[in-house]
């Protein structure tokens, strides 16, 4: 059932392109809060669902709806603001111009528009290129520009598809120390490629494969810190390290890489500190005693390997 | 109200990006050179010609009786005027109107705009942005030509008010007339995505419809209908000197302008962005 928060509510969604359903039956209630990860393989159907959210494509079955509204409906405008991946600025018009008339079609008047505009140039590093056109930038200025539109005026709810797609570490950095800093002031849903974006920015992920909704959880359950401990090893496993592992007290799962991931990943019972280290402890002479050699031990499982995992397909 | 604002703050900035745009300063390049030769040609007196009774024979022989009436009726520089200028109006209009929304869909530039402001907003905008572009490359070639028709003919035989108010006429009536071809426009850049594409499409149809008339052997219902296609099947009656026909051709013109609108904005909305 939705909350009264419900910020994002679907029912039955789906989108067909010809013959292919790229969405299928997707319900799905988000509420307002921490930050919110769309995530998936390749031709899961994350930028169809995006799209759809953002109101760029229409639903071939279901509903959607935004804040209560169907997206881009009228009261919503202003109100919810998009960094869409491949929209295009205006040719021979310089970006301070444009962010002016969009913050103007916010309900600034022309005068505030340009201080505004300005005010989100500064706020993605950019006001030194306020004058230019597009055409003279290079693609991650242009990703910056189009990061200021969205945060031009007070967005409650602002959908960001790729947001450090194109940019460089450290103004991807700065990217998501913004993103950050407004994290408390509204929410905001990121679509990614980029796992570790995800998990550093998000409090909850949405895992997207063949159209439909694996998984909808706290990124805190699904990295689980506090019950698992993944290592990367320096060939793969034999699997025989199973049993040996399973056998050793409060363990309660173990997870083989696949063939030449050499990873290794061993899930315990959560019981505090004194519980979880001495499982810990005896999971490492486990491994020791088998003549396993590790390279790396991190405690919990990185989004990336847990979202490999739940959209690996079926084998057999 | 918001609505209303919203097309205006967009017809504005879109009013401003195109005359900034290369693809504005094209148009307008390309406009300013057509009538700068054929104003300087009018000018010479060129047309004067045009006026008497042996004229008027070929005139009745090459083109249309009605043409030649009104050579003779009209101050000759701004019939001449008029007959080019309503002969040229669709290449311009849709020179002019070609883009309106669909280099927005095209780049993807939409995907800016409609967090902000409805499709509805944009395709007016958009739409009246192009017929002001139009409007305003008409009133100046129709206050040009008419400066030289009084400077031609003012005088003895013709009152300079009846060429100004003639010229006033002929003003209108070709800026009535380029408002199908924006509105077409507005339905052919909406389907398309794409200025090239539309432009191709609409010059294309225009053209196969000039040949189809030109070339086939249609005749009758058959040529009437395919006559009335596009608004050029509205010229004859523009041109003709009395005011009866021309006031009924803007009325036809405005019923173009509601069924294309309309094509235009169903194509819009319903399109994916």
């Amino acid at each position: 059932m939705a909350g009264p928060d419900a910020l994002i509510k679907t029912e039955g969604l789906g989108r067909d392109f010809g013959r292919t359903r790229a969405l299928d039956k997707v319900d799905l209630v988000l509420e307002a809060g921490a930050p919110i990860g769309l995530v998936g393989p390749n031709g899961a159907g994350k930028t169809t669902f995006f799209s759809v959210l953002c109101g760029f494509l229409r639903p071939t079955r279901g509903t959607v709806e935004v804040m209560g509204r169907p997206p881009l409906h009228r009261d919503l405008h202003g109100r919810v603001a998009i960094l869409p991946q491949d929209a295009q600025f205006i040719k021979g018009v310089p970006v301070l111009s444009q962010l002016a008339m969009l913050a103007e079609l916010q309900g600034f008047s022309a005068a505030a528009a340009r201080e505004e505009a300005a005010r989100a140039l500064q706020m993605v590093l950019l006001a030194d290129a306020a004058r230019k056109p597009p055409e003279a930038m290079s693609h991650g200025m242009l990703k910056r520009i189009a990061i200021a539109q969205a945060f031009l005026g007070a967005p409650e709810l602002v959908l960001l598809d790729e947001p450090t797609a194109g940019l460089d570490p450290a103004t991807a950095s700065e990217m998501k120390n913004l993103i950050r800093s407004l994290d408390k002031e509204r929410t905001f849903i990121v679509s990614s490629h980029n796992l570790q974006d995800i998990e550093e920015l998000c409090g909850s992920v949405v895992i997207l494969d063949h159209g439909k909704i694996v998984e909808h959880r706290k990124v805190s359950e699904l990295v689980a810190r506090t019950s698992c401990l993944t290592f990367r090893l320096e060939a793969d496993p034999p699997e025989t390290i199973v049993g040996k592992l399973t056998s050793v007290p409060l363990v309660t799962r173990v997870e083989l890489g696949r063939p030449g991931e050499r990873r290794l990943a061993v899930h315990f019972r959560d019981q505090g500190d004194a519980g979880g280290n001495t499982t810990q402890i005896a999971v490492l002479q486990a491994l020791t005693a088998a003549g396993i050699g590790m390279i790396e031990m991190t405690r919990g499982q990185s989004l990336q390997d847990k979202v490999i995992e739940m959209t690996r397909p079926a084998q057999g | 109200m918001r609505a209303r604002r919203h097309i205006g703050v967009l017809i504005r900035h879109d009013l401003r990006f195109t005359l900034s745009s290369a693809r504005g300063l094209l148009f307008l390049v390309f406009f300013a050179l057509i009538w700068g030769w054929v104003l300087w040609k009018l000018a010479g007196g060129f047309a004067e010609k045009l006026g008497t009774p042996e004229a008027g024979l070929a005139l009745s022989y090459f083109f249309d009786s009605s043409i030649a009436k009104l050579f003779q009726d009209r101050p000759a520089t701004l019939a001449a005027y008029f007959v080019i200028a309503a002969t040229l109006t669709p290449l311009f209009g849709m020179l002019a109107a070609c883009d309106q929304t669909a280099s927005d869909l095209g780049t993807r530039h939409i995907r800016f705009l409609i967090p902000r402001v409805g499709r509805a907003e944009i395709f007016v905008a958009r739409l009246v942005s192009a017929t002001m572009l139009i409007t305003l490359a008409q009133l100046l070639g129709g206050i040009a030509a008419t400066i030289i028709a009084v400077k031609v003919h003012g005088g003895a035989d013709v009152s300079t008010g009846a060429i100004i108010g003639y010229g006033a006429r002929v003003t209108g009536l070709l800026i009535v007339y380029s408002l199908p071809i924006v509105a077409m426009m507005s339905l052919v850049s909406a389907g398309m995505g794409s200025i090239g594409l539309a432009l191709l499409v609409g010059l294309g149809g225009y053209a196969l419809i000039g040949v189809a008339l030109g070339l086939m052997p249609l005749e009758g219902k058959v040529a009437t209908v395919v006559s009335f296609l596009v608004p050029s099947g509205l010229k004859p009656y523009m041109l003709q000197s009395e005011i009866g026909p021309a006031l009924g051709a803007c009325a036809g013109a405005l019923g173009y302008v509601a069924l294309y609108s309309y094509l235009g904005w169903v194509v819009f909305s319903r399109r994916d962005t």
